[in-house]
């Protein structure tokens, strides 16, 4: 097994008496990319905060890169690469200028910090815009550089909050390959998503979280196959045909989740969907492969948005 | 947290920060901090000026020119630090990608107090180069005097910091302005000597910091040198510590402990 770079105790973080993360313990190796997954406020910021050292746990215990966090903030914060949700620069300066400030942050060398941010500039292809403003920047150039400044110092381990939130399909490619070749190098990396597809892809384990408490974690197909199978048969009913639907599913020995109207069948990997679509009468019906999705719907009991739906 | 966590360089990055911004603008600032204060000569000197022939044994000039030095000083500082940092805390979040870095809250806060102090000793410049030009001050004495200024500079700097950890918005700069910086300009012996103030008044005054940074300006500019000038300057370092070091302390709360 690769070494730890990130191990978490009973992390809690509290704000009065309301906790927004509760008990999280996580283990992240080196070479792997570890997905938080969850609605919004499911406390996916908070335990990224505390991993930068950007925000005090109340409570529990962290290393990150075999350095203590409620001590050796600064060594940490030297030796992972943090790329925000939101891009913040100095506007009125160029975007060579940014990076060496930040290189300059960081303690590194005039010439280091030179070659270092041509070679950043050179990886996101932002060298026409060397001497641009970085208020002139385009939207898709400003995500760029702030990829590029959290990469400047060479990182071991990566922090990325919602690394392809309002991207373009082409865009979000372009970064999932990027994280890819982050991981071949051997380094570390967590993110935040709250894309199934995005965690599926990328992520070599995730960790399922709901009101600041991890419900599961593990690698994406494992969970799914565990928790799901290897089909849904998700389709619509009237609320009065309900429960006639799912004691039928219970009869034929299949588990079902009822969200709202729609009902998903879950198909295990030894078992056939053939039987289930006899009685299903439903215009609406669909047979699919199971998804992370699925995995998500089952431990949190509502859909990834921001309020839980409840049970009809 | 961060402990006794800061180091030079890391304050200096925080310093070459303002200043990537500073020597993009830096004649305009350099004009204005060079006209306001003339303008301030011309109205209390000549205006004012008409009608006293001497205060405490000099002429109006001379008397109101050190004093008007270190307000325009600490006004420069003040504003800027309050300002200027309020911005980079609410909008700007400058200091919240700042901390992404290995920069410790310390470093944000002691690197900005000396970036307040040197846009104050820099406003100095310009009411120097009036003041040397009207005989009002000695070109050996300018080095020193410069120093004295960064020096009150970098105190208001982090009165201004201070304020910056207790306001949520700028209308509220409004109060430590009104409420502190403005009679503290009106009754630190700026405009006329504290010496006029019946005796239990005058103590109160001198637990303003700028009437020390008055009365040692005034001494050393005008040569009447006692050894009241070493405690002008003990009052004036201890309250720049005791300022910047609150400070510290509640900016750090602010922004690691956030609760």
């Amino acid at each position: 097994m690769s070494p730890i770079v990130v191990e978490g105790k009973s992390l809690t973080k509290k704000y009065g008496d309301q906790a927004v993360v509760s008990d999280v313990s996580l283990q992240i190796h080196q070479g792997e990319c570890f997905g938080l997954l969850g609605p919004n406020g499911a406390g996916k910021t908070s335990i990224l905060r505390m991993i930068s050292c950007l925000s005090e746990m109340t409570s529990g215990e962290l290393f990150v890169l075999g350095q203590n966090a409620r001590k050796n903030q600064r060594k940490i914060k030297s030796l992972i690469g943090v790329i925000p949700q939101e891009d913040h620069f100095e506007e009125e300066a160029t975007v060579l200028e940014n990076l060496m400030l930040f290189a300059r942050y960081y303690k590194m060398d005039r010439e280091a910090a030179r070659l270092a941010s041509q070679d950043v500039m050179r990886l996101f292809r932002l060298e026409p815009s060397t001497h641009k403003e970085v208020r002139y920047l385009s939207g898709g150039n400003r995500r760029k550089l702030s990829f590029a400044r959290g990469m400047l110092h060479n990182p071991l381990l990566f922090i990325f909050d919602e690394p392809t939130v309002g991207m373009d399909s082409l865009a979000r490619l372009w970064i999932w390959d990027y994280l890819k070749k982050i991981k071949r190098e051997e380094k570390s990396i967590v993110l935040t998503t709250h894309f199934m597809e995005e965690a599926e892809t990328l992520c070599d384990r995730v960790a399922i979280i709901d009101k600041g408490k991890i419900l599961i974690q593990g690698a994406p197909q494992e969970l799914i196959q565990n928790e799901i199978g290897k089909e849904v048969v998700q389709f619509e009913v009237k609320n009065s045909d309900i429960s006639y639907y799912t004691s039928r599913i219970k009869e034929k020995g299949y588990v079902s989740l009822t969200l709202g109207n729609t009902i998903f069948i879950h198909v295990k990997k030894e078992m056939d969907s053939r039987p289930v679509l006899d009685f299903i009468s439903s215009s609406q019906m669909v047979i699919r492969r199971a998804q992370l999705n699925d995995v998500f719907l089952k431990v949190t009991g509502h859909e990834l948005k921001d309020e839980p739906i409840p049970y009809a | 947290m961060h402990n006794s966590n800061w180091d030079f360089q890391s304050i200096l990055a925080i310093w070459y920060r303002n200043y990537l911004y500073f020597k993009k603008h830096w004649l305009v600032s350099f004009l204005w901090v060079f006209i306001e204060p003339l303008f301030f000569l011309i109205a209390f000197g000549y205006g004012l000026g008409f009608f006293i022939s001497n205060v405490e044994g000099v002429s109006y000039f001379e008397f109101f020119f050190p004093a008007l030095l270190v307000n325009s000083a600490m006004f420069v500082s003040f504003f800027i630090s309050t300002y200027d940092n309020l911005s980079k805390l609410l909008f700007q979040k400058t200091f919240a990608y700042q901390l992404i870095t290995p920069i410790s809250p310390q470093e944000i806060v002691l690197g900005e107090i000396l970036w307040g102090g040197t846009k104050g000793a820099f406003s100095a410049v310009g009411i120097l180069i009036v003041g040397l030009s009207m005989g009002l001050v000695a070109l050996w004495k300018i080095p020193l005097i410069l120093g004295f200024v960064f020096l009150v500079s970098c105190l208001f700097s982090a009165l201004g910091f201070l304020v910056v950890t207790f306001v949520k918005n700028f209308d509220q700069i409004i109060y430590p302005t009104s409420g502190l910086i403005i009679p503290m300009s009106l009754f630190s012996g700026t405009y006329f000597p504290i010496s006029n103030y019946p005796a239990f008044f005058k103590y109160f005054i001198y637990l303003f910091p700028l009437t020390h940074a008055v009365e040692f300006c005034r001494s050393f500019l005008l040569n009447q040198y006692t050894w009241l000038m070493v405690g002008n300057l003990i009052y004036l370092v201890a309250a720049l510590v005791a300022f910047s070091y609150i400070a510290v302390d509640r900016f750090q709360k602010l922004v690691v402990t956030d609760v």
